[in-house]
């Protein structure tokens, strides 16, 4: 049977590297029954001075994705959550294990792929980059940084060729960008391997060495003008025989399934504008796309060019510090690659939960790409690497020293409830919803079914149909998140925002909490799972919760944006963020917000938003884990009308009528008047 | 035409599968699998980009990707017949078509990434053939296969080899509604034992056979009308029988050989 290209590109890391089945042709050398000895000069005496000194020769890139939170919730503006929580920054803790650890581990080379801050015009965060980044300058290893959407004043994206009129380098007001401000050319100058920047000051071009092999990383910033394109293709031309790591903030992106390569309209335009007839582009680096990817693309010469995507920002602790190590293997022809946290065995043992993790090992995370260096380099340059006479491979090295003192943290399995009570009941709850016993799955939710409130007096009933809706909208289902007691779940379907189609639950007019501001702060939680098809151009910004009236209209004088919004928006963003936005009870001037991280598609999580005045905190828990956007000097509460309204399930509100109706699936949803510890949360059991 | 088949036939006698010349295989790219054919249109293959048609491989490591256009084709419509023949013989049969409603003059890049990896030994350059193998160092060839690289026998292709890239060159002119189609072969001799100096001899005298009677059967007389890069002799030329016989003499001398190391 053939064996195809994509099969042979990819192994997991543990795997013996096996020369029958990295290269196609390897195979079928072998079938024919001829010996690597007898192949080639060049690699014939390579793999023989290697069969003598059993040595490996190979060296380590480090790569260093969107730092952007880290940036951002390490400066005072937003608490020093990172300080506050573990003493410690994740940012300085990814440069001071780079610049600790390269001469053991030979790591020549890092590169930063963008978004180094989350907000642009904020010079805390900036001074937050700088010094994490001052760490590498101070220990003498070289980097490649560039600029993401994030780092730069104008974000817009590119979808078209006329798009490059727009958003790209040569639009921008060179003076005003604090980019350029913070790492200049002049900085980036004073690095040995630095060789120019164009003309804009925003792309740039290293060459390293590593065993006599001269490399280039190219290092393009977010988004790249037709005179930078120009550029970079000259340097690739002046330095016509030297192999090239590409690096961009964004290229390729990953599909749906989170784990397919998906490729993006600039990613397509940078393959067709540069990469696919510069043969020396082997390998290309970017972030932007949360999660990680791996494409084996062929260019115009039959060769292999390896694009990689990975981006930790959405992840616990905006990434934890997750960075990758890129072993390039000249002895056995590969490129070994790993995702490990230095910060995440630095935290205090009690801070340890189970989304801490020192280094990932799933697919995406840990593997191996086969390239056999001469082959792909051949058309450029004679391959002749400097043999190594001691060397060791480096990642199991790594491994082990960075597991030496560290314990996985103990994860104590929840218990899934015994019954639909097996729940905590809680005095202060104001209202419970839930799926009422008896329903059967896809059981149509007629308009004024009740939702009942398990607690007691304030059930909600289905809305009346409006715009599009149809009945058959809202359904009844046995699905569930496994820690829910309620007999099932209500499913939201159908919604499109760009047609006005959604549908509603709402409280009676006279219920009891339509009145409440939670004066002694509050525990809000839901279970909640969003479809494989969510899609933000039609559900982008769905709520699950919200009241009816404007947010303006509460007494309190609110001085915020959107006063047409509800005083409370607990929704799923463009970017699958989970928001919970609320205008506090305490201080009605403004709303305060918190965001989790991405949450996936077809999974049920669970959701409970703390408010506590004793310490003036709102914290978002996304299945038990404190999300990292958290509100510092939270007031408390959250603000009724002065004439109480009606409560919203599925669906916000904007300016007098229903809006963003909710996409998916709510199993629970409780509201109580009090901060609750987690044994008192929905997914504990009664005691 | 029956002159033509008579030619064709002359060429196939002249290189006779041989039962100690290795087989190569087919490693043609059809967007999803390799195998001996492809019949299809041109370009690269959804996401990966892999190069509709070429040739991976070919058999002990003789090519890396052989056998695509990777310039020049723009807006021209392109159909692909891609097959492995008997005897070793892998030929491209690529037809090009303006569909477009103005005149396109371009050039056509025929390419290949030879499997040498840099390490090439050009024996013959010229007129159309390209005979080289991978070099192991002393001047001599290694096991993988010597080629003969064969792009026309009427100058409008100009083949190069540099360094294990084979890139040949075809400036066109297409009328609106006009097709054309260019022919290529890539010979593969390889001695099952091992490389032998008459491994050589017999890819120039394939790939010579192959420049003065292409090989043409399986094409119909439409296609092989639109051949613009062969002059095809109406009558086999005195040349041509003596390169067929010079073809069939040096296959007499493998089987000597052969005989000997049997």
């Amino acid at each position: 049977m053939p064996i195809h290209k994509h099969d042979a590109a990819e192994s997991p890391l543990d795997a013996t590297p096996d020369t029958s089945v990295t290269d196609r042709r390897s195979v079928l050398r072998g079938a024919a029954g001829l010996s690597a000895l007898a192949l080639g000069s060049g690699l014939v005496g390579m793999e023989s001075a290697q069969a003598a000194s059993a040595a490996t020769t190979s060296f380590a890139i480090a790569v260093l994705p969107d730092t952007q939170f880290y940036s951002r919730y390490a400066t005072t503006d937003e608490g020093q959550q990172f300080q506050a929580h573990y003493g410690s920054t994740p940012f300085a803790a990814q440069t001071g294990w780079i610049a600790q650890n390269a001469v053991a581990y030979n790591i020549p080379f890092a590169i930063h792929l963008g978004d180094v801050v989350d907000q642009q015009g904020k010079p805390n965060q900036w001074a937050v980059a700088d010094a994490a980044m001052k760490q590498l300058e101070t220990a003498g290893v070289p980097y490649a940084i560039l600029a993401g959407n994030h780092d730069v004043i104008t974000d817009y994206d590119y979808h078209q060729p006329s798009d490059q009129n727009s958003g790209t380098d040569a639009q921008r007001n060179l003076a005003n960008e604090p980019y350029l401000k913070w790492f200049p050319a002049s900085r980036a100058a004073r690095q040995a391997t630095f060789r120019e920047r164009d003309s804009s000051g925003f792309h740039e071009y290293h060459l390293f060495q590593a065993h006599g092999v001269t490399f280039m990383v190219l290092s393009l910033s977010w988004r790249i003008s037709d005179a930078g394109i120009a550029w970079a293709r000259s340097v690739i031309a002046r330095n016509p025989s030297v192999p090239v790591i590409l690096a961009n903030h964004q290229l390729l992106n990953i599909a749906n399934d989170g784990v397919s390569p998906l490729e993006t309209d600039y990613g397509l335009m940078l393959w067709n504008r540069l990469i696919r007839d510069n043969d020396q582009i082997f390998m290309t680096l970017n972030g932007h796309h949360h999660g990680a990817a791996h494409l084996r693309k062929f260019n115009d010469f039959g060769n292999e060019v390896h694009q990689m995507v990975v981006d930790y920002q959405m992840d616990y602790q905006g990434g934890n510090a997750m960075m990758r190590l890129y072993e390039v293997d000249f002895t056995n022809n590969k490129i070994d690659v790993m995702s490990f946290s230095p910060w995440v065995v630095q935290k205090p043992k009690a801070t340890l939960n189970q989304f801490d993790f020192a280094e990932r090992t799933e697919a995406g995370n840990r593997f191996s790409i086969a390239i056999n260096f001469k082959k792909r380099f051949a058309g450029f340059q004679r391959f002749k690497p400097t043999l190594s006479v001691n060397g060791a491979p480096i990642l199991p090295r790594v491994r082990t020293d960075l597991l030496a003192n560290y314990t996985e943290p103990a994860v104590v399995a929840p218990v899934p409830p015994a019954d639909v009570n097996d729940f905590p009941s809680v005095a202060e709850t104001y209202a419970h919803w839930r799926a009422p016993a008896g329903i059967a799955e896809g059981q149509v939710v007629q308009v004024g079914d009740v939702l009942p409130d398990v607690a007691g007096g304030n059930d909600m009933r289905r809305a009346a149909l409006s715009g599009p809706a149809q009945v058959g909208d809202v359904v009844w289902s046995t699905d569930r998140h496994r820690l829910s007691s309620a007999a099932g779940s209500v499913r939201f379907q159908n919604t499109d925002k760009t047609v006005k189609r959604l549908n509603a639950f709402l409280t009676a007019a006279g219920a009891s909490v339509n009145g409440r501001s939670f004066w002694n702060g509050y525990t809000v939680e839901a279970f909640v799972k969003i479809p494989a098809n969510w899609d933000a151009t039609k559900h982008a910004w769905c709520n699950m919760l919200g009241r009816q009236g404007n947010r303006g209209n509460v007494p309190g004088g609110y001085q915020g944006g959107d006063p047409e919004a509800s005083s409370v928006l607990f929704a799923i963003s463009s970017l699958r963020e989970v928001q919970w936005e609320v205008v506090p009870a305490s201080n009605a001037r403004n709303a305060q917000t918190n965001w989790s991280g991405e949450v996936i598609r077809n999974t049920w999580f669970h959701v409970a938003i703390v408010n506590d005045p004793a310490t003036a905190t709102t914290t978002m828990y996304v299945e038990g884990a404190p999300v990292l956007r958290n509100v510092a000097n939270a007031a408390t509460g959250t603000r009724s009308q002065a004439t109480p309204l009606p409560w919203i399930l599925g669906a916000g509100w904007w300016d007098g009528v229903l809006d963003d109706g909710f996409f998916g699936s709510i199993g629970e949803l409780r509201l109580v008047g009090k901060p609750l510890p987690a044994d008192k949360w929905l997914t504990a059991r009664r005691s | 035409m029956v002159q033509r088949i008579l030619c064709a036939a002359l060429a196939a006698l002249a290189i006779p599968a041989h039962a100690d010349q290795f087989q190569a295989t087919g490693g043609i790219f059809n967007g999803s699998d390799y195998g001996s054919r492809y019949v299809g249109a041109g370009g690269n293959a959804p996401l990966t980009s892999q190069a509709l048609g070429e040739v991976v491989d070919g058999g002990h490591l003789a090519f890396d990707a052989f056998g695509f256009y990777n310039s020049g084709v723009g807006s021209l419509g392109q159909a692909r017949q891609v097959e492995l023949l008997g005897g070793n013989v892998f030929r491209f049969f690529d037809t090009f078509t303006n569909t477009g409603t103005t005149a396109v003059t371009t050039t056509l890049n025929f390419f290949g990434n030879l499997g040498s990896d840099g390490d090439e030994r050009v024996s013959h350059s010229g007129g159309g053939l390209i005979v080289s193998c991978t070099d192991d160092g002393t001047s001599q060839c290694t096991a993988q296969p010597v080629l003969a690289l064969v792009s026309g026998n009427n100058g409008l292709g100009q083949a190069a080899l540099t360094p294990d890239r084979y890139n040949v060159r075809y400036t066109v002119s297409l009328a609106p509604g006009q097709s054309l189609s260019l022919l290529n072969f890539a010979f593969l001799a390889s001695d099952a034992d091992g490389p032998t100096a008459a491994d050589v001899s017999l890819a120039q005298a394939t790939g010579l056979a192959l420049l003065s009677a292409p090989r043409l059967e399986g094409l119909s007389p439409q296609q092989v009308a639109s051949i613009a890069n062969y002059t095809l002799s109406p009558v086999p030329e005195p040349a041509n029988w003596m390169l067929a016989l010079a073809g069939l003499a040096g296959i007499g001398l493998w089987q000597r050989r052969s005989r000997r190391a049997d």
